[in-house]
C-alpha cells in the first residue's frame, strides 16, 4: 500500500484515486510476499474481503458514505471472535467452537463502519505466553529487523500495519499488549481508558485488566477507530455509558495540552537503556519547544501497581483456564501454562489486597496529578528496542514492558506514537498517559507530536512497497 | 513480570504441588521444578502488597445488585 495511513486512504478513496477492492487486493499481493518471513496471519479471508470491498466501493458509487473506515482493510487479532473463521488464541488447547459466536459488539460496529475485515492475526499464546517456536503457529517477526521480535502480545496487528499488509487493526492490552507491539513496529497504538470499549467477543487473559484498542500507523488512524469503537454495551457490564465522541473532531480542538509530567521513578530509568531515554528526552524536549510546559513526576505506588497487575491477571486467568489446565495442560505451551499456574498459588484473599491496593494506588496518582498541575504524564514505552530472538530470555523480554503495566491497573488511557530510532535502528515509543475518559487529550496530544516529527510515517525495510522485499 | 527466581527448595515444591493438587493440576516433573523456583519470589511480590496501607478502602472491583443480566 502505497500510503499506509487511514486519513490519506479514505481521502484518496473519495477523491475517486483508489477503490477498496485495488486496496484489498494490493494487501493480499504484499500478504503473499511478507506474511512467510513475517509470520502475520493465522487465518486469512481473502473472498469475504474481497466481497466487502466491493460493497464498500458500491455503496461510496451510489453515495452511501460510512465515514473514514468505509472500505477500509483491518486485520482483527486472533483472541478476538469474528463472523468468518475459527479463533485459536494460537493456541492447541484452544475449544474451536467457542469461536462459534461470531461477531462481538466491537466487531458489528466496525463492519457498521465499513470496514474490512483481512484475517485474524498472529499473538502470543492466550496473549500471555512468549515466542515459542515448539509448536506449530507462526511466530511473528519485526518488519524493521526480521531477526528480532515484533512485542507481544498483538503481534500480527503490530507487524502487519508496520509492513503495510493493512492499515489498522484491532489489539488487545492486559499489560501492554497493544502499546509494546506498537512501539517496537513503529506504529501508534492506544489502550483507552478501561470501560469505554465493550469486550465481549474476546478471549479474556486479565478479566478486570484488559482492553480492546486500536492500533495504526498514526494517532488520526487510531482516534477514527476509536470514534466506532467506544460506546457501552450490555454484554460488557465492564463498560460504562459515556456520551459519544468523535475523537477525530477533538484532535484539532484549541485545547492544547499546557502541562505534562515526566516519570521519574528511579526503577524504570534503571530499566531502560541510555539509548531509550535520550531519544526520550528529545521527544521530551521537542514537545517543550511547542509549548508544553515539563516537570519532574514521581509516579506513587508504581511497583505496587506493576506487580499487582501481574498477581491479578493471572489469577483472573487461571480462573478462565483452569479447567483446560487440567485436562490439557501440554497442550499448553510451556511459558503459558507456567504462568497461567501461578494463578493457583495466589489466594483469594491475596487477591482482594491486589484490588484493595489498586484503588488506593489509582486514587493517589490522580491527586498527585491534581497537585502538580499536570494533564498528562510521559514515558518511554518501552525500556529497549524490540528484543532479539537469538538470546532473548524472559527477563529481558519481561524489563521492556516495565513501563506499560502500571495503567492497566489505573484503567487510565495509555497511547503509544513513534519517537525515533535506537543505535540499532529499531523504533522507539513514547507513552502518553492520561485522565480517566479524558481520551481525547492524550489522542490530541500524540496527534500535535505527530504534527511536528514524521517518525509515525517511516517504512521499515520489509514493507509491502519497499523492493527489498521482492 | 520480571520472576527472579530462587533455588527450589523442598518447601516451596511442596507447597506448590499441594496447592496445584487442589485445583486438580499435575504438572511434569519439570514444570513442578520451575513453578518451585518462581514460588518464593511471587510470594515476596504478593506481601509486598500488604506493605501498603490500605486502612478500610474497599475493592476496585465492585459488585452491583444490578436488574439486567
Amino acid at each position: 500500500m502505497e500510503n499506509n495511513s487511514i486519513q490519506k486512504t479514505s481521502s484518496d478513496l473519495r477523491a475517486g484515486k483508489t477503490t477498496s477492492r485495488e486496496l484489498v487486493e494490493r494487501a493480499l499481493q504484499a500478504s503473499d510476499r511478507l506474511n512467510p518471513i513475517l509470520g502475520t496471519y493465522l487465518c486469512r479471508f481473502d473472498e469475504s474481503a474481497l466481497d466487502t470491498a466491493d460493497r464498500a466501493d458500491n455503496e461510496l458509487r451510489s453515495g452511501k458514505d460510512r465515514g473514514p473506515l468505509h472500505g477500509i482493510p483491518l486485520g482483527i487479532k486472533d483472541i478476538i471472535s469474528t463472523d468468518e473463521g475459527p479463533t485459536s488464541a494460537q493456541s492447541l488447547a484452544q475449544d474451536p467452537s467457542w469461536g462459534d459466536q461470531g461477531d462481538g459488539p466491537l466487531l458489528q460496529r466496525l463492519r457498521g463502519a465499513g470496514a474490512v475485515v483481512m484475517g485474524k492475526t498472529t499473538t502470543m499464546e492466550y496473549a500471555i505466553g512468549f515466542p515459542d517456536f515448539d509448536k506449530p503457529f507462526p511466530v511473528p517477526r519485526n518488519p524493521w529487523n526480521a531477526d528480532r521480535w515484533t512485542g507481544g502480545s498483538s503481534s500480527g496487528t503490530a507487524n502487519g500495519i508496520s509492513s503495510g499488509q493493512f492499515l489498522g487493526g484491532l489489539g488487545t492490552d492486559t499489560g501492554g499488549s497493544v502499546r509494546l507491539p506498537a512501539a517496537y513496529c513503529g506504529i501508534s497504538g492506544f489502550k483507552q481508558t478501561f470501560g469505554l470499549v465493550p469486550k465481549s467477543g474476546c478471549i479474556p487473559l486479565g478479566l478486570s485488566y484488559d482492553h480492546i484498542g486500536p492500533m495504526a500507523t498514526s494517532v488520526w488512524d487510531c482516534a477514527a477507530m476509536l470514534t466506532v469503537m467506544a460506546g457501552s454495551d450490555p454484554t460488557d457490564r465492564t463498560t460504562v455509558r459515556r456520551p459519544p465522541l468523535d475523537y477525530v473532531a477533538t484532535l484539532n480542538e484549541d485545547k492544547a495540552v499546557k502541562k505534562a509530567g515526566v516519570v521519574t521513578n528511579r526503577s524504570l530509568i534503571d530499566a531502560s537503556s541510555e539509548q531509550m531515554m535520550a531519544v526520550f528526552d528529545d521527544a521530551v524536549n521537542e514537545m517543550r519547544v511547542a509549548g508544553v510546559e515539563m516537570v519532574p513526576f514521581e509516579v506513587p505506588h508504581y511497583q505496587a501497581m506493576h506487580d499487582g497487575t501481574f498477581i491479578a491477571l493471572q489469577a483472573e486467568a487461571f480462573s478462565w483456564h483452569r479447567n483446560q489446565l487440567r485436562d490439557r495442560w501440554t497442550d499448553y505451551g510451556r511459558p503459558t501454562r507456567l504462568t497461567i499456574a501461578q494463578g493457583a498459588l495466589i489466594s483469594a484473599g491475596d487477591l482482594v489486597q491486589v484490588e484493595r491496593v489498586r484503588e488506593i494506588a489509582r486514587k493517589a496518582v490522580l491527586a498527585q496529578m491534581d497537585e502538580a498541575g499536570v494533564e498528562v504524564l510521559l514515558s518511554p514505552t518501552t525500556g529497549y528496542g524490540a528484543t532479539p530472538f537469538e538470546g532473548a530470555d524472559r527477563k529481558a523480554i519481561s524489563l521492556a514492558a516495565i513501563h506499560t503495566p502500571a495503567w492497566n491497573s489505573t484503567g487510565f488511557p495509555a497511547l503509544s506514537v513513534p519517537m525515533g530510532f535506537d543505535q540499532d535502528g529499531m523504533p522507539c515509543g513514547m507513552q502518553i498517559i492520561g485522565r480517566p475518559f479524558q481520551d481525547d487529550v492524550v489522542l490530541r496530544l500524540g496527534h500535535r507530536y505527530q504534527q511536528l516529527t514524521d517518525w509515525h510515517t517511516q517504512l521499515p525495510a520489509l514493507h509491502a512497497d519497499s523492493s527489498l522485499t521482492e | 513480570m520480571a520472576d527472579a527466581q530462587d533455588p527450589p527448595s523442598s518447601d516451596s515444591l511442596v507447597e506448590v504441588q499441594a496447592m496445584l493438587g487442589i485445583a486438580g493440576i499435575e504438572p511434569t516433573g519439570a514444570d513442578l521444578a520451575s513453578l518451585g523456583r518462581i514460588f518464593p519470589a511471587l510470594r515476596r511480590k504478593v506481601d509486598r502488597m500488604y506493605d501498603v496501607d490500605t486502612g478500610d478502602e474497599v475493592t476496585a472491583a465492585i459488585f452491583r445488585a444490578e436488574s439486567d443480566s
